[in-house]
């Protein structure tokens, strides 16, 4: 070995002399960015399964959520949801019925961190705005030691509230177009309308309200399906 | 990335049951009603006991006072069931009877979801009076932490 190695060095040492390469300098190549343009890369159609537990856990308590989305440019989430919400409560000592039922839409717009990253998963932040419509009652039982005792119930028709929601959620791919996602969302309760004979304590989409705190966290648990839209590229 | 979402889950969950209910306290629903008198001396009205042998509501055959009684404050039960409520005042050794009828509005609060509820009473107004002078001194009912009284009356 040392000895094919020896002879091959001395044929480099003895041949014909071999011209210097010259290696011109040359400009560092900038990285070309890709010009942004605007495609829409998928329709996502879910339902939400955070509420189908709690109703299943909680006969006090009914909710729906069905979801969509439509995935832009890898980048942005539009989307809107639709919900029904039913809740019915009792104090501990049974003195107070509370029921409110009604229905939400959300719209909403998310930013997704992982747009370069993975061609599947999502990493999102972005905002919501919601608008809840319901009808609401209670039924108290009224003891005075004067005036006596007896049912006094109130209702109050079509009352509304705004929500605005700061929302941060990931979403990974089960298998082919399934996908299941998570966001957490701070809700800040922006308005609720006149209820001139009964306080406002369960809105749809909000839930429970306190008097004094018009904030309040909420989750959403969702499985869709997205569907691929326009030229396919390797992992949309 | 998949756990990540099942933990979330889990996180939202427990967090789910947490109990909201804290404790607030019930306003009541007594009218506070302070009695003055004009005080020759002085020249000015001040609050005095004044001399009552029978005090109820109108549409309501029990009493509050019962007997003759001294006094210069009285709280009057606002009923949860209606917008108005009249009381009668009748004196000793007198056929004389005042009253005083007011409105307000009632509203329903909840504690919260879970914990009891109470009647709010709010913008109470005077409607009719037949004592010599009347002042609405404050319009909402707070009997728990409201020093003011709701209504002044001069005889």
């Amino acid at each position: 070995m040392w000895v094919l190695a020896s002879g091959i060095g001395l044929a480099q040492q003895t041949g014909a002399p071999q011209p210097e390469k010259t290696v011109e300098p040359t400009a560092p190549q900038k990285k070309l960015k890709e010009p942004f343009h605007w495609e829409i890369n998928s329709v996502g159609l879910g339902v939400d399964l955070a509420p189908l537990v709690l109703t299943s856990l909680n006969d006090q308590v009914t909710r729906y959520e069905a979801y969509t989305d439509l995935l832009l440019s890898r980048t942005w989430l539009v989307s809107a949801a639709y919900g029904r919400h039913q809740t019915q409560r009792a104090d501990r000592a049974q003195t107070f019925d509370y029921e409110s039922k009604g229905s939400y839409l959300r719209f909403g717009i998310d930013y997704n961190f992982l747009r370069k990253a993975s061609k599947t998963d999502m990493i999102t932040l972005g905002l919501r705005y919601a608008h809840a419509t319901f009808d609401h009652a209670g039924t108290s039982l009224i003891d005075s030691s004067y005036w006596g005792g007896g049912e006094l119930h109130t209702q109050v028709n079509g009352v509304s509230a705004n929500i605005v929601e700061l929302a941060g959620g990931i979403q990974v791919n089960l298998f082919r177009h399934f996908y299941l996602g998570s966001s957490f969302r701070f809700m800040i309760l922006a308005s609720v309308s006149d209820s001139p004979t009964l306080n406002v304590a369960d809105i749809p989409e909000y839930g429970p309200r306190k008097e004094g705190n018009s904030t309040r966290m909420g989750y959403n648990f969702f499985v869709m399906y997205r569907l691929p839209i326009g030229p396919r590229k390797p992992g949309n | 990335m998949k756990r990540l979402v099942f933990i979330s889950f889990l996180m939202a969950y427990l967090c789910s049951s947490c109990n909201d209910c804290t404790p607030e306290v019930n306003p009541g629903t007594g009218l506070l009603v302070a009695f003055y008198s004009f005080n020759a001396e002085e020249k000015k009205y001040e609050q005095s006991n004044i001399d009552l042998a029978q005090v109820g509501g109108i549409a309501n055959p029990q009493l509050l006072i019962s007997r003759d009684t001294l006094l210069n404050k009285l709280a009057l039960p606002l009923s949860e069931f209606a917008d108005t409520t009249a009381f009668y005042f009748s004196y000793p050794e007198s056929d004389e009877m005042d009253t005083l009828c007011v409105s307000y509005k009632r509203k329903v609060q909840v504690n919260s979801p879970d914990c009891f509820s109470y009647t709010e009473f709010s913008d109470v107004q005077i409607i009719s009076s037949s004592f010599d002078s009347v002042f609405m001194e404050s319009n909402i009912i707070d009997n728990d932490t409201l020093q003011k009284n709701n209504v002044q009356i001069f005889y």
